[in-house]
C-alpha cells in the first residue's frame, strides 16, 4: 500500500511540467552562460578601441605640437599676448607660437597640415585643444621677458582626456631686457 | 497484487524504444543546440581574429609612425615631395656642410606591394677611400631639389648598391604634407592608412625639422626669369 502511493506520486510528479522557479532557473542559468562566454570579447572589441584612440590622440597631440614649434617664438609684429590677433581668423594665419593659445578643433574637424580631417571610428569625436602660456624658470629673473613657453596640446573624447603633451619652448637668443 | 502490477507496467514503459517522433524532435533538438554552439564559436572565433588584426594595424601605425617621425625630426632638409614618395638630405655624415649622394634618402610608397620603405645608396665597404670620394659624389641644392635626385630614380645605375629598408607593410595609402613647400619645409605632415584583413586605421603625425638647415636656404635669380633654390655656406 505505501509502495503503490510512492509510485503513484512520483508518476504524479514526472508528469508535471516545470515549475516557474526551476524555468526562471534555467532561463537565468543560459542568461549568465550566454555572458559569461560574451562579455569577454564585448570587452575586448571596446579595449582595442579604446587603444586606437589612444594611439590616435597620441599622434595628434603630437603632430600640433610639432606644428606649433615650427612657427617663430616672437611675433614678427611686435610684442603679443597669448591668443591669435584680430588679423588672424584662422589657424594658417598664426605667425608665432603664442597664437596658438585657446585654440581647439571639434568633431570631424581636427585637420593635419594638409588640411585634410581624419578619419575612421577611433578617430570620431575627439577634440583636440591648445594652452599656450609664458612660464620663467627657477633662478630666471622675472624683471625680463619671458623667454620659455609651456605648450599643452589635449585630445579628448566625450570630455575625457584620451592624449596630453606638454613642452617648454625656449626663445634662442631672443631673451629682450625690459626696460 | 496490484503493487507487482504498476510495478510490472512500469518495468514495461522502461523497456520501451522511443517512438520515430520522440526521435525526430530530439535530433532536431540537438541539430538546433549544435548549430547554435557552430555559429557562436564561429562568430566568437572570426571576433578573436579581427581583433588581432585590428591589434596588428595599430602596432604598424605605432612603430611606423615613431620611425618616420625618428627619420623625419633628424632630417637636415627636405628636397622635395610627390604623390607617393618624399626625399630628403638624411644627415651629413662627413660633416662637410655639403649634400652627398649617400646622403640623399627616399621615403617611398610602393602602391602596388602596399610596402613603404626607405631607400639610400651605401657602397660597398670594401670600395677603396679613393672610389669610394669619387662615386659619393656631392649634389647641389637645385639637383636635390630636381626629381632625378630621388633615390628611385636613380635605380637603373645604382641599383646594386640601394639600400631598401621596409618601414611598414600593409600600407593602402600614403600621403605627405610639407609645410611650407620644398626645400624651405620647416615641418612635414604624415598621413598612413593601414590595412590588416577586413580591418584598417588610419593614423597622422607630423615631424619639424631640427636641423635648422633650411636657413642656409636661399633662391637665387639667374638670366632672365629662370632661377634656383642654393645652400649658403
Amino acid at each position: 500500500m505505501f509502495h503503490m502511493g510512492e509510485n503513484m506520486r512520483r508518476t504524479a510528479r514526472n508528469n508535471t511540467g516545470f515549475t516557474l522557479l526551476e524555468s526562471l532557473i534555467a532561463a537565468s542559468v543560459l542568461a549568465l552562460s550566454i555572458t559569461a562566454i560574451t562579455l569577454p570579447f564585448t570587452a575586448a572589441a571596446q579595449t582595442e578601441l579604446e587603444e586606437a584612440r589612444r594611439t590616435i590622440s597620441l599622434c595628434l597631440a603630437r603632430e600640433m605640437i610639432e606644428e606649433i614649434i615650427s612657427v617663430d617664438f616672437y611675433d614678427p609684429d611686435g610684442p603679443s599676448t597669448p591668443g591669435p590677433e584680430s588679423s588672424e581668423y584662422t589657424r594658417w594665419d598664426f605667425d608665432n607660437i603664442d597664437d596658438y593659445n585657446g585654440y581647439s578643433e571639434t568633431g570631424d574637424a581636427i585637420v593635419g597640415l594638409d588640411g585634410e580631417a581624419l578619419t575612421g571610428l577611433a578617430a570620431k569625436d575627439l577634440t583636440r585643444s591648445v594652452t599656450v602660456e609664458y612660464v620663467y624658470v627657477d633662478g630666471q629673473p622675472t624683471t625680463i621677458s619671458p623667454t620659455f613657453v609651456r605648450i599643452t596640446v589635449e585630445v579628448a573624447y566625450e570630455g575625457n582626456v584620451t592624449a596630453s603633451v606638454t613642452r617648454l619652448v625656449y626663445a634662442r637668443d631672443s631673451i629682450v631686457e625690459e626696460g | 497484487m496490484s503493487s507487482q502490477r504498476v510495478k510490472s507496467r512500469g518495468h514495461m514503459k522502461r523497456g520501451q524504444a522511443f517512438t520515430l517522433i520522440e526521435m525526430v524532435m530530439a535530433i532536431s533538438i540537438t541539430a538546433i543546440i549544435g548549430m547554435s554552439i557552430a555559429g557562436a564559436s564561429m562568430a566568437l572565433s572570426t571576433a578573436y581574429e579581427n581583433g588581432q588584426d585590428y591589434y596588428q594595424c595599430l602596432q604598424t601605425g605605432r612603430i611606423t609612425m615613431a620611425r618616420l617621425e625618428q627619420i623625419l625630426r633628424k632630417s637636415l632638409l627636405i628636397g622635395g615631395t610627390g604623390p607617393d614618395l618624399m626625399w630628403l638630405w638624411r644627415e651629413d655624415t662627413n660633416g662637410d656642410g655639403g649634400i652627398n649622394l649617400t646622403e640623399i634618402s627616399t621615403i617611398a610608397y610602393d602602391r602596388q606591394n602596399k610596402t613603404l620603405k626607405e631607400i639610400h645608396l651605401e657602397f660597398p665597404s670594401t670600395w677603396p677611400e679613393s672610389m669610394l670620394k669619387v662615386a659619393d659624389r656631392s649634389l647641389t641644392l637645385y639637383e636635390v631639389t630636381a626629381q632625378y635626385a630621388s633615390i628611385s630614380s636613380f635605380r637603373s645605375c645604382y641599383g646594386p648598391i640601394m639600400k631598401n629598408t621596409v618601414l611598414a607593410e600593409n600600407v593602402v595609402d600614403f600621403t605627405v604634407a610639407p609645410w611650407p613647400y620644398p626645400p624651405i619645409t620647416k615641418a612635414i605632415g604624415v598621413t598612413m592608412t593601414v590595412r590588416q584583413s577586413d580591418r584598417t586605421l588610419t593614423v597622422r603625425s607630423a615631424a619639424k625639422l631640427r636641423g635648422d638647415t633650411v636657413d642656409r636656404v636661399a633662391f637665387a635669380f639667374g638670366g632672365g626669369q629662370s632661377g634656383h633654390w642654393v645652400l649658403l655656406d
